[in-house]
């Protein structure tokens, strides 16, 4: 699949699925270097943040297909849109390391209206606590769950796991679930 | 289907925002009375929870892989160095300046160099059609400026005493660089003064301009600096 324009990753990634992988990746590759440079020019060089640049870029990118998914985006560069979600991160975080360093201008980048998603606000310790359901949970499980809450249909999931039917899968990813809060029960897992 | 199953696909549909009106209406209707009802949806909120995390873990190590394929880590980015380390590294610069300028001004103004810089050499041209010229006088000129260079500047100054005495071809160019070599050897030579003076004093002469040159540079602040 080429893409020649944002609507294709658009509409790609709503698809979900393998269409969404391959998307994402394409609109990756596409937007980094310049998403980068602009998002570099955005701080003021202090010792520590500047490592962090391309981390936070990844994750305002994941923040961004979350909302191209759920229809948080309906149009304008995607770039920008990328960029704008990249800015409100950084700002988040320097106000948690209480920095105020942006450079601030009113740009076309800030036309993102920004707040972290939740995933992304989890403590180091939450996070290792899922890691540790979610290791428990099994690969093939891990793997259904996925799938699923990446959009594949449910005879993509079956085709995948080698499952005889679409309703096997469904009754697969019916108890993966059910085991994965039954994990995080025992795990007092709680937000 | 079970009703277990049932209850499950509509808890994830509540959550996913994609009930109808009327449905969601209803079941937050039973989510208000039910607390069993919403503590199952609040297991279902957190299990999605999870899973978005591990989603969002699965395309971050994705993207990093792509990092590496294109195989150019991010540029880094210039740091703001702290406050001490920014005067010790102007310090430096304005060390490494002066040491410049030391150096420049010692290589620009040294006797030597002002004599060396000032120096008129003879080109072939100059002998055109004087062919008679070439075999004796060429090659003391040649002679002459091969010893100037050298550093040898008594030599080359008898070479130009002796052009000086035999003929009156190139007469001011040998005049020039004979004072010039009386300069390099003793800049306050009183025989380096009356020379220059007498080039100064003639308005004709070929090198009066370069003459006029040489006492603006030996009057500098900076010669003065360096020659003190």
């Amino acid at each position: 699949m080429e893409y020649t324009s944002d609507e294709d990753f658009v509409r790609e990634i709503r698809k979900g699925g393998a269409a969404l992988e391959r998307a994402t990746d394409g609109l990756y590759r596409t937007y980094r270097d310049p998403a980068l440079t602009k998002v570099k020019s955005y701080l003021r060089f202090r010792a520590g943040i500047e490592d962090d640049a391309v981390d936070v870029l990844q994750d305002a990118f994941l923040v961004m297909v979350d909302k191209i998914k759920d229809g948080g985006y309906n149009e304008g560069s995607l770039l920008h849109f990328w960029i704008g979600i990249t800015r409100g991160l950084l700002r988040n975080k320097l106000k948690r390391d209480a920095r105020t360093d942006l450079i601030e201008d009113n740009s076309k980048y800030d036309q993102a209206d920004f707040e972290s998603p939740e995933y992304l606000l989890l403590g180091d310790e939450k996070r290792q606590m899922l890691d540790r359901a979610l290791s428990n949970l099994g690969e093939r499980c891990k793997k259904v769950l996925l799938m699923w809450a990446g959009g594949y249909s449910m005879e993509e999931i079956a085709k995948a796991l080698e499952l005889s039917s679409e309703a096997m899968a469904r009754k697969t990813k019916y108890k993966c679930k059910n085991q994965l809060m039954e994990l995080l029960d025992s795990t007092d897992f709680d937000l | 289907m079970d009703i277990q199953e049932i209850l499950h696909e509509r808890i994830e549909a509540y959550l996913k925002g994609t009930l109808d009106s009327a449905q969601q209406a209803e079941f937050e209707r039973q989510l208000g009375s039910d607390d069993a009802l919403r503590k199952e949806v609040e297991r279902h909120r957190q299990a999605t929870l999870a899973i978005n995390y591990s989603l969002a873990q699965s395309l971050k190590d994705r993207l990093k892989t792509i990092e590496q394929e294109i195989g150019q880590p991010a540029k880094p980015i210039s740091r703001r160095l702290p406050v001490f380390r920014q005067l010790a590294i102007a310090a430096s610069f304005l060390i490494l300046l002066a040491a410049g300028a030391y150096f420049y001004t010692q290589r620009t103004y040294d006797t030597g160099a002002v004599a060396e810089r000032f120096f008129a050499t003879t080109q072939s041209e100059q002998f055109r059609g004087r062919e008679e010229y070439v075999i004796s006088l060429g090659e003391r000129f040649a002679e002459a400026e091969r010893f100037f260079h050298e550093g040898d500047y008594e030599a080359a100054k008898q070479q130009y005493l002796m052009i000086i005495k035999e003929d009156s071809l190139l007469k001011g160019q040998a005049e020039w660089n004979l004072a010039l070599c009386y300069y390099a050897l003793d800049p306050a030579a009183p025989q380096f003064k009356m020379l220059l003076e007498r080039i100064l004093s003639d308005t004709r002469h070929d090198y009066h301009a370069q003459a006029l040159k040489l006492q603006k540079t030996i009057d500098s602040v900076m010669y003065k600096l360096v020659n003190r």
